[in-house]
C-alpha cells in the first residue's frame, strides 16, 4: 500500500473526530445517522480553518503543520469534556437499524455510484477552468512554497491576470493543499468524500421525515440530479458550499422544531463553513437568519433567540472576514477586484436576472431532473388539499435562498446566471428534496406505506 | 414522522423491492427516451467510466491522465516550453487566435492555465498591455502546425501582432 493511503485515512479520521467533538462540545444530541456524516464535513472545515490560522501565525504549510493543526482542532472542543461526553454517549450503542430487502437494493445502487465517484475524483486530474486558474493553482504553489501567499500572487507573468478565481474559495483551496501534502498531487479525492457524506446526511434527514422507501428513492433522485452528479467528483467550490449551507439550514430547522438551542450552534458552525467555502454566502446566511428569526424568537425567547441568530451571523461573518479582510489586507500582496464588480441595485436588472434564471436554469429538467417540478407539484397539491404548508420554514429558506441568488446576480457583475447562479442552485436542490419528504402528501403516503407493509389497515 | 419498525422480510416487502428495482432500472436506463434526464446524465457520468474502468486503470502516469483531459491545452504549452531559449520572453496570444485551430477552447493562452500546465515561465499575457513590449518570442499557429518566431525570423512580427490584435478585439 502506498504511503498516501494511510495518511489520507488518518487525516479523514482526525477530521471526523474533530467534527464529532465540535458537535459534542455544543451539547447537541444529534441522531447518529445524521451526526456521523455531518461530523466529517464540519471536521474538514474546522481543520482547514485551523491550518489557515497556523499559516497566519507564520507557520509554513507542511505535512507536519497539517497534522499538528488537525490535532489542535480535534483537542480544542475537548475543553468542554462533560458536554462532549454527554452528547456523544449514544455513539457506540448497538445500531437499531434493521435493513429490509429494498433498503439493500437502494444501498447497493448508491454504493455503486459512490464507488464510481470516488474513483473518478481520484483518477482524473483537476479539469474545470475556474479550478485550474484558481483553487488548484494556488494550492499547488502553496504546498510547494509552504505559504498561501506564494509565487502565484507575485510572479510578473500572472500580475493583473489573476481575476477573482484564486481569491474566493479558501476551503476548497486548503483541502487541495492537504491532499497534495498527503501525496495526491493532481487529484481532488476529498470532493467525492464531501459528496458521499452529504448524500448520507440527506438520506438520514429524509428518513426522519418519510418512509424509508420514499426516503431512499428521493435520495437516489437527489444523488442523480444531472448537474450535481458531475460536481460530486469534479473540483469546484459549489458542491461543498451547498453541503455546508444545506446542513446549516436543516440543523437550524431541527433546532427550532426540537426546541434544542444547541442545534442552532451546530447550524452556526455549518453556516460558517459555507461562508468559508464561497465568498457571497454571508448574504444568503443573513437572509436565512432573517427568515428564521421570528421562529427562533418564538421558540427560544427574545434574549436567547436573538443571541442565537446573532451568533449564526457572527460566526459566518468571522470566517468571511478572516479570509476576505484580514488575510487579503495583511498577508496577500495583491487584492481581488471584487469591489470593482459590485454595482448598485437596479430593479429592471433584477427582473431580468429572475426571468433569465427561470428560463435558462431553474426550469431545466436537463440540469435538475424532476426535483424542481416535483417540489412545485407537492407544494401546490399540499396547499390545495390541506390548506397549509407542512414545512413553512424550509419553504421559506428555499424562497430566500432564491432571492439571495437573484440579488447576487444583480449586484455582482461577475455573477453570470448560466454559471454562477446555476451552481448556486446546488444549495436549493437539497432543501427542496427535504421539503418534498416533509410535505403533508408524502407524510400521508408514508403512513399508508408503513401500514400496508405491516399488513395493517390504515 | 418517527421512523417505525418494519418487518424485515415479507411478501409485501419483496413486492416493494421489485418495485424499487423497476424504478431504478427505468430511471437510469434508456426506456423513457428524451423525457428522462437522469438516463443520459448517468450514462455520461457513471456508466461511461464503468465501461472503461479497466482500460483507464492501466493508464497510471499523471502526464497521460492530464493529457486525456486537456489534450492540446497541455501539448501546446509543453511544446512551447521545449522550444524556449534562455533569454526568451513569450507573448501568449489572445484565446481567439488559438481557438481558430483547436476543437476545444484554447485555454492554454491564459497565463494561469499555462502556469498550471508547465509551471512558471517567462511569459506575458496578451491582456497585459503594460508588459507586452517586453516580449521577444511569439507563437505562430497554422493548421496542424505550431512554431515560435522571434524578431528577424521568417515571420513578420508586426503582421502577426495585427492578427492577434484583430482577433483579441473580438473577445
Amino acid at each position: 500500500m502506498k504511503s498516501e493511503v494511510p495518511l489520507l485515512v488518518l487525516t479523514l479520521l482526525m477530521q471526523w473526530l474533530t467534527g464529532l467533538f465540535a458537535v459534542g462540545a455544543t451539547g447537541y444530541r444529534a441522531q447518529r445517522s445524521v451526526l456521523l456524516p455531518m461530523s466529517l464535513l464540519l471536521g474538514m472545515f474546522l481543520h482547514s480553518l485551523s491550518m489557515f490560522i497556523a499559516q497566519m501565525a507564520g507557520v509554513p504549510l507542511s505535512l507536519q503543520t497539517m497534522m499538528v493543526s488537525g490535532i489542535a482542532a480535534m483537542l480544542v472542543p475537548l475543553l468542554r469534556w462533560n458536554a462532549v461526553r454527554g452528547s456523544l454517549a449514544g455513539l457506540f450503542m448497538m445500531p437499531r437499524f434493521r435493513p429490509t430487502l429494498y433498503d439493500v437494493v437502494i444501498f447497493g445502487f448508491i454504493g455503486y455510484v459512490a464507488y464510481m465517484v470516488v474513483w473518478a475524483s481520484w483518477y482524473w486530474p483537476v479539469t474545470p477552468f475556474d479550478a485550474m486558474a484558481g483553487i488548484d493553482l494556488v494550492a499547488r504553489y502553496a504546498a510547494r512554497d509552504g505559504m498561501i501567499a506564494s509565487q502565484v500572487f507575485t510572479d510578473p507573468s500572472l500580475q493583473g491576470n489573476l481575476s477573482n478565481q484564486p481569491f474566493y474559495a479558501p476551503f476548497a483551496m486548503l483541502m487541495q493543499v492537504m491532499m497534495k501534502l498527503v501525496g495526491y498531487p493532481y487529484t481532488q479525492i476529498w470532493v467525492s468524500i464531501v459528496a458521499i457524506c452529504f448524500w448520507w446526511f440527506t438520506w438520514a434527514t429524509l428518513r426522519s421525515l418519510a418512509h424509508p422507501l420514499i426516503a431512499g428513492l428521493l435520495t437516489v433522485l437527489f444523488i442523480l440530479t444531472p448537474e450535481m452528479l458531475g460536481y460530486s467528483y469534479i473540483l469546484q467550490t459549489d458542491f461543498a458550499n451547498a453541503a455546508f449551507f444545506a446542513i446549516g439550514c436543516v440543523m437550524l430547522m431541527r433546532s427550532i422544531n426540537e426546541k434544542e438551542f444547541a442545534g442552532t450552534i451546530v447550524s452556526a458552525i455549518a453556516f460558517a463553513g459555507a461562508c468559508w467555502s464561497r465568498t457571497e454566502t454571508p448574504l444568503l446566511v443573513g437572509l436565512i437568519g432573517a427568515a428564521a428569526l421570528p421562529q427562533i424568537l418564538r421558540v427560544f425567547g427574545p434574549v436567547k433567540g436573538l443571541a442565537g441568530a446573532l451568533g449564526v451571523l457572527a460566526m459566518s461573518t468571522l470566517t468571511f472576514a478572516l479570509w476576505n479582510i484580514v488575510f487579503f489586507n495583511a498577508y496577500l500582496p495583491v487584492r481581488p477586484s471584487t469591489a470593482d464588480q459590485l454595482r448598485s441595485f437596479d430593479l429592471s436588472l433584477f427582473a431580468q436576472v429572475v426571468s433569465t434564471s427561470w428560463t435558462s436554469v431553474i426550469s431545466s429538467t436537463e440540469l435538475w431532473g424532476w426535483i424542481i417540478w416535483l417540489f412545485i407539484a407537492v407544494i401546490v397539491i399540499d396547499t390545495l388539499l390541506n390548506r397549509r404548508l407542512a414545512q413553512p420554514l424550509l419553504i421559506g429558506f428555499v424562497v430566500v435562498t432564491f432571492l439571495g441568488l437573484f440579488l447576487v446576480g444583480t449586484i455582482f457583475s461577475a455573477a453570470v446566471v448560466e454559471q454562477t447562479l446555476r451552481r448556486g442552485m446546488f444549495k436549493i436542490i437539497p432543501l427542496m428534496v427535504v421539503a418534498i419528504a416533509g410535505s403533508g402528501m408524502v407524510s400521508s403516503a408514508s403512513t399508508a406505506l408503513y401500514s400496508w407493509e405491516a399488513g395493517r389497515k390504515s | 414522522m418517527t421512523e417505525q419498525q418494519r418487518p424485515v422480510f415479507t411478501v409485501r416487502g419483496v413486492a416493494l423491492t421489485v418495485g424499487v428495482i423497476a424504478v431504478l432500472t427505468v430511471l437510469v436506463g434508456p426506456y423513457l427516451g428524451e423525457g428522462n434526464p437522469y438516463s443520459s446524465s448517468f450514462a455520461a457520468r457513471i456508466e461511461l467510466y464503468r465501461e472503461k474502468l479497466d482500460s483507464l486503470n492501466r493508464i497510471r502516469g499523471w502526464r497521460d491522465r492530464i493529457y486525456m483531459r486537456h489534450m492540446a491545452n497541455l501539448e501546446i504549452p509543453e511544446y512551447i516550453v521545449s522550444k524556449l531559449r534562455p533569454n526568451d520572453t513569450l507573448l501568449l496570444p489572445p484565446m481567439e487566435y488559438g481557438n481558430q485551430f483547436m476543437a476545444t477552447k484554447a485555454f492554454w493562452t491564459d497565463p494561469r492555465i499555462f502556469t498550471w500546465m508547465v509551471g512558471f515561465q517567462p511569459v506575458v499575457a496578451w491582456s497585459d498591455t503594460a508588459r507586452r513590449h517586453k516580449a521577444n518570442a511569439y507563437v505562430v499557429l497554422e493548421q496542424n502546425t505550431i512554431w515560435l518566431t522571434r524578431p528577424g525570423g521568417s515571420t513578420n512580427i508586426d503582421s502577426l501582432l495585427k492578427v492577434y490584435e484583430q482577433l483579441g478585439a473580438r473577445k
